[in-house]
C-alpha cells in the first residue's frame, strides 16, 4: 500500500515538473530524520580502516535506542572486549586492557573512532538533521543511475562539526547517496557515501558506507552492516556506564 | 764651482680655501756648491717656499727644480723623499730632535733612511765628535742644552754628506753664545767641507757671515748679492 | 730600531699606553670569558640533548616530515635488519629501537589531565647510554613488561610515589585507543627541569602499546665519539638495509642544527662587538698621539721616511701595546673561564620552561680551552691593528711642508 502511494507521487512528480522543486529542505530533512529514527535497534558490524597500505578490519555488535542512545562492542582482535557507551552528547569507552572506564571528551571526539575516518562524534551526531542545519535545493541530477537533489545546507549554530554540506539525496528512499563535508574555510575535510539500500523494516537503511578523510592522503573506511533488526527488546540495563564495566 | 741646485722659471700657487695664493711667480736661481747663503725677505716672501722647493719638500706648480742636473720636480713623494734622505739635510729652528732617541741614535737615524748598512757607527761618532758632543752620546734631547740639541740637529744633518743643507732659522731660540757657537760649526763645515748652507734667518750674525743674499719679496727674486770669499 | 722606537713612544705616553692596554685586556679577557661560556652552554645542553636524541637517528622520511606530530603510524615496521647492519659499522658503540608515544597519564581513580611522553626502548640503551640507573633517586631499574621509571618531575605531576600504578593512555598505529597500566618501581632525576619528565618503560611494553610488534618510530646510534656523528651517518645511510629511511647525525637536525647556527651567530656577532668597541678606544688614544706627534713625524718625513714605514712605526707601536693588554687579558680570560668551569652559575628555574629539545641542567659550566685563549689573543692583535689602521694612515700621510709651518 505505502508503495503504491509512492509510486503515484512519483508519476505525480513527472507529471508536474513544477510541483517537483517544491520540495522544501525542511521537508527533506526531516525525512532523512524519519529514516534515522527508532525505538530500538540492534546490529553487527564490519568496519576495515584503510590507510595507506596498512589495512585493519573490526568487526562491532550494537544496541542503539531511540537514536539518541547505544552502545557498541568489540568482538575481534586486539580490540576484543572493548566497549563505548553513548548518551547524547557524552560518550564513555571501557578498556578491558587496563580494565576502567574513560570518559572521551574534547578534542577526543573529533578524533576517529578506532583510528577510522569517522570521528566518535560524526557518529553522534548522525541523526539530527533539521535541527543542525538549514539549506537549499539546488537542483537535481543523477548519481549512479539513481535520480537525486542536490542540497546546499549550512549549519545553524557554530558547535556542528561540518559547517557546510553538500548533500545528494536519493529522492525515492531519502538515503543521502553521497555527502561532501566541508570546513568554513570551503576547504574539503570528508567524504560520505551511502549505498546498498535495504528496506528493513518499513525502514530505509543503507547497509554501506564508505567514509574518505580528504586531509589524509590514502585514508578510507568502509563499514558494512551484516545484521540490522529494529523491533528487538533491548536490556534496559546496556544503556548504562555501569553496564560496561562489567563482563 | 758647479752648479748643484736651480730653480728655473718656478712657480708655487698655494690653494687657500676659495682663493689661490701665489707664494712665488717665476722665480729663477742658481746655487753652486760650497756656497753658504742668506734667502732674505719678509714674511708672505716666499724665501721659506723658495726653500722647501730646494730642499725637496714640495713641488713646483710650474717650472722646474735642478738639483744635482736631475730635475725633482717630476718625482713622485716617495722618490722625493728618497733624495732628502740622501741629499739634503735639514736644520730646523726648533731642533726637532726624535725626543726618544738618544743623540747617537738621532743621527743614526740620518743614516739609515738613508739606506747606508756599513760603517753607521764610526760615521755618527765622527759627526758627533765635529759638533764637540763626543761624550753626550747617550743623552736624550730632554737632557742636553738648546745649543746641545742644535749640535746634534746638526750633526744630523751632515752626517750623510748631503749636497746641500737648508737651515731654517737655526739660531732663533737659541742665546747669542750658542748662537754663535753653531754659527761656527756651520761655517766650519763650509769652509773646511765644502758643505753648502742655504739659510732662510732674520740673525745678523748669520747675515754677516753670508757670501751670497737672494732676497724676495711678493714671489719675486729682488735682489741677489754676491759677495766675494773672505779669505 | 722601528721596535725600539715604538717600545719607547709607548712608555714615553704612559698614560695614554696604559688606557689602551687595558681596553685591549678587558676586550680579550671578555672575549676569553664570554666564548668559553658559550660553549659551556652548549656542550652542557649537547651532552644531554645528543644522549637523548642519539648521535645519528634513523626514521621513515614520513615520520622525519611529520615529527612534531608524533606520528607513530609512520614507523620502521622491522628494526631488527637495521640494527644488525648498523651495529657492524665501525665508531658505533650502539643501536637501538625506541619508541616514543603521547600519552595521557593519570595514577588511581580520576582520570588525570597530565601528558607526557611514554619512551620505549631495550634496558641496554638505559643504563648505557642515559646512565638511567646511575641516576636512580629512589627505587631501582625495571625489571620487566609491567614496571616503569619515571622521572621526579612527572611524578610530583601526577600525584605519584614508588609503588603507583600508572595508566598511560596513547594510541596504536592504526589510532586505536590504547592504554596501559604500569607500576613504577623508581624515580630518576638527571638534573632537574625539563629533563625529569619522562616514563621509561621496556621495548617490549611500548611495542604493544603501538602495536609495532617488531618495529620502533626510531633507531638510535650511539658513536664511540660524539664528533664522528655526521660521518657515521653518511656509513649508515648507505647501506642496503637503511634503504629509503632518513638518517642523519644529530647536528643535521633540528633544533640542534638551528641551534648550532644560531650559536655561532650569537658567538660571531660578541666577537665583534668586543673587537670593535676595543678598536675603537685604541683608535681613540692612537689618533690623539698622532696629532699630537705631527711635527715630529713631519721631521722624520722630512728626513726621508717613507709613508709605509711611518704607517708601520704607528701599527707596531699598536701591536706591542696590544701584546702587553693580550697577555693581561689572556691572564683574566684564562682566571675567569677556568673558575666558571668549575663553579658553574646556577640558571634555576629559567630552564624549566623550555622544552624538552633543550635540556639543560640548573647549573650550567663553562667550558675553557687554551685553543679559545689562543683565539683571544689573535683577536687582541686584530683590535690592535684594525684600531691603529686609521691613525697611522692619517700618520703617513702628513707631508713634511705641513708639519713645518705647524711648529712655526
Amino acid at each position: 500500500m505505502r508503495s503504491l502511494l509512492r509510486s503515484l507521487v512519483l508519476v505525480l512528480t513527472l507529471v508536474l515538473p513544477g510541483l517537483a522543486h517544491a520540495v522544501t529542505v525542511d521537508e527533506l530533512l526531516g525525512m532523512l530524520d524519519k529514516n534515522l529514527t527508532y525505538d530500538t535497534r540492534e546490529s553487527t558490524m564490519v568496519m576495515t580502516v584503510t590507510k595507506g597500505d596498512r589495512v585493519k578490519t573490526y568487526k562491532m555488535h550494537s544496541y542503539g535506542r531511540g537514536s539518541t542512545e547505544g552502545v557498541v562492542e568489540y568482538m575481534e582482535g586486539r580490540d576484543k572486549g572493548t566497549k563505548m557507551y553513548r548518551k547524547d552528547q557524552e560518550l564513555w569507552m571501557y578498556l578491558p586492557s587496563v580494565e576502567r572506564v574513560q570518559k572521551i571528551s574534547g578534542h577526543m571526539l573529533r578524533q576517529g573512532m578506532m583510528g577510522s575516518d569517522m570521528s566518535y562524534e560524526d557518529m553522534m551526531e548522525a541523526s539530527s538533521w533539521k535541527a543542525r542545519y538549514s539549506g537549499v535545493v539546488e537542483g537535481e541530477e543523477s548519481f549512479n543511475g539513481v535520480k537525486v537533489w542536490r542540497v546546499k545546507l549550512t549549519a545553524k549554530s557554530a558547535d556542528v562539526s561540518y559547517p557546510t554540506r553538500v548533500v545528494l539525496v536519493d529522492q525515492v528512499t531519502y538515503i543521502p547517496l553521497r555527502q561532501e563535508l566541508y570546513a568554513t574555510s570551503g576547504m574539503l575535510l570528508k567524504t560520505w557515501e551511502m549505498s546498498d539500500v535495504r528496506v528493513i523494516e518499513g525502514k530505509n537503511v543503507a547497509m554501506k558506507m564508505v567514509v574518505e578523510d580528504k586531509l589524509q592522503a590514502g585514508s578510507r573506511t568502509e563499514l558494512k552492516f551484516e545484521a540490522m533488526d529494529f523491533s528487538v527488546a533491548v536490556p534496559e540495563e546496556i544503556f548504562s556506564v555501569r553496564w560496561l564495566e562489567r563482563n | 764651482m758647479p752648479v748643484i741646485c736651480q730653480l728655473k722659471s718656478v712657480r708655487k700657487d698655494y690653494p687657500m680655501g676659495d682663493l689661490t695664493v701665489t707664494a712665488l711667480r717665476d722665480v729663477s736661481v742658481e746655487i753652486h756648491a760650497g756656497e753658504f747663503t742668506v734667502f732674505s725677505g719678509p714674511s708672505g716672501s716666499g724665501k721659506s717656499t723658495a726653500l722647501n722647493l730646494i730642499g725637496c719638500l714640495d713641488r713646483p706648480s710650474a717650472g722646474s727644480v735642478m738639483l744635482e742636473g736631475r730635475d725633482v720636480a717630476t718625482l713622485g713623494d716617495e722618490a722625493l723623499g728618497a733624495v732628502r734622505a740622501r741629499r739634503i739635510g735639514f736644520i730646523f729652528q726648533s731642533f726637532n730632535l726624535i725626543p726618544v732617541l738618544t743623540a747617537y741614535e738621532n743621527v743614526e737615524l740620518a743614516l739609515r733612511l738613508a739606506g747606508v748598512k756599513d760603517g753607521r757607527d764610526a760615521r755618527v761618532k765622527k759627526a758627533l765628535n765635529d759638533v764637540g758632543l763626543g761624550e753626550y752620546l747617550d743623552r736624550r734631547p730632554a737632557q742636553l742644552s738648546g745649543g746641545q740639541q742644535q749640535r746634534v740637529a746638526i750633526a744630523r744633518a751632515l752626517v750623510k754628506q748631503p749636497a746641500i743643507v737648508i737651515a731654517d732659522e737655526p739660531t732663533a731660540n737659541l742665546d747669542s753664545t750658542n748662537g754663535a757657537a753653531i754659527l761656527a760649526i756651520m761655517k766650519e763645515m763650509n769652509t773646511r767641507a765644502g758643505v753648502t748652507f742655504l739659510f732662510s734667518t732674520h740673525d745678523p750674525d748669520v747675515v754677516a757671515q753670508a757670501r751670497r743674499i737672494v732676497t724676495l719679496h711678493d714671489g719675486l727674486l729682488v735682489n741677489d748679492t754676491s759677495r766675494p770669499r773672505a779669505s | 730600531m722601528m721596535f725600539s722606537i715604538a717600545i719607547r713612544n709607548m712608555l714615553r705616553q704612559r698614560r695614554r699606553s696604559l688606557l689602551t692596554a687595558t681596553a685591549i685586556m678587558f676586550g680579550t679577557g671578555l672575549l676569553t670569558i664570554g666564548i668559553a661560556w658559550q660553549q659551556g652552554v652548549l656542550q652542557g645542553m649537547l651532552g644531554k640533548a645528543a644522549a637523548m636524541a642519539g648521535h645519528v637517528r634513523i626514521v621513515t622520511a614520513d615520520f622525519a616530515k611529520k615529527e612534531q606530530l608524533f606520528p607513530i603510524a609512520e614507523n620502521i615496521a622491522d628494526t631488527g635488519p637495521v640494527v644488525k647492519a648498523v651495529a657492524e659499522l665501525p665508531g658505533v658503540r650502539g643501536v637501538y629501537p625506541r619508541l616514543q608515544l603521547p600519552a595521557t597519564m593519570t595514577v588511581g581513580e580520576d582520570i588525570g589531565e597530565v601528558f607526557g611522553l611514554v619512551t620505549g626502548a631495550p634496558l641496554e640503551f638505559y643504563t648505557e647510554v642515559l646512565d638511567l640507573d646511575r641516576n636512580i633517586a629512589q627505587g631501582r631499574m625495571m625489571a620487566d613488561d609491567k614496571e616503569a621509571v619515571i622521572g621526579l618531575t612527572l611524578a610530583e605531576e601526577l600525584g605519584a610515589k614508588l609503588g603507583d600504578e600508572v595508566i598511560a593512555l596513547g594510541q596504536t598505529q592504526d589510532g586505536s585507543i590504547s592504554p596501559i597500566k604500569v607500576t613504577i618501581v623508581g624515580l630518576y632525576d638527571m638534573g632537574g627541569g625539563n629533563v625529569n619528565k619522562m616514563a621509561y618503560v621496556t621495548l617490549e611494553k611500548a611495542r604493544w602499546m603501538a602495536d609495532i610488534p617488531d618495529g620502533a618510530t626510531e633507531v638510535v646510534v650511539f658513536c664511540a665519539d660524539r664528533d664522528d656523528a655526521e660521518a657515521v651517518a653518511a656509513a649508515a645511510g648507505a647501506l642496503p638495509a637503511t634503504a629509503g629511511l632518513e638518517v642523519k647525525a644529530w647536528s643535521q637536525r633540528e633544533p640542534w642544527a638551528g641551534m648550532l647556527q644560531l650559536q655561532n651567530t650569537i658567538q660571531t656577532i660578541i666577537v665583534l662587538v668586543i673587537v670593535i668597541i676595543s678598536s675603537l678606544v685604541v683608535l681613540n688614544t692612537m689618533m690623539m698621539s698622532v696629532l699630537e706627534r705631527t711635527a715630529e713625524i713631519g721631521v722624520m718625513r722630512a728626513m726621508g721616511l717613507r709613508r709605509w714605514q711611518t704607517l708601520s712605526l704607528f701599527v707596531t707601536e699598536a701591536l706591542v701595546i696590544a701584546s702587553v693588554g693580550g697577555l693581561g687579558g689572556a691572564v683574566i680570560g684564562a682566571a675567569g673561564g677556568l673558575y666558571l668551569q668549575k663553579t658553574g652559575i646556577n640558571v634555576g628555574s629559567a630552564v624549566d620552561k623550555l622544552p624538552a629539545a633543550f635540556p639543560i641542567a640548573t647549573t650550567v659550566y663553562a667550558d675553557f680551552e687554551l685553543e679559545q685563549l689562543f683565539w683571544s689573543l689573535v683577536l687582541g692583535f686584530v683590535m690592535a691593528v684594525v684600531g691603529s689602521l686609521l691613525p697611522a694612515l692619517r700618520a703617513s700621510a702628513i707631508q713634511p711642508v705641513e708639519a713645518m709651518r705647524s711648529r712655526r
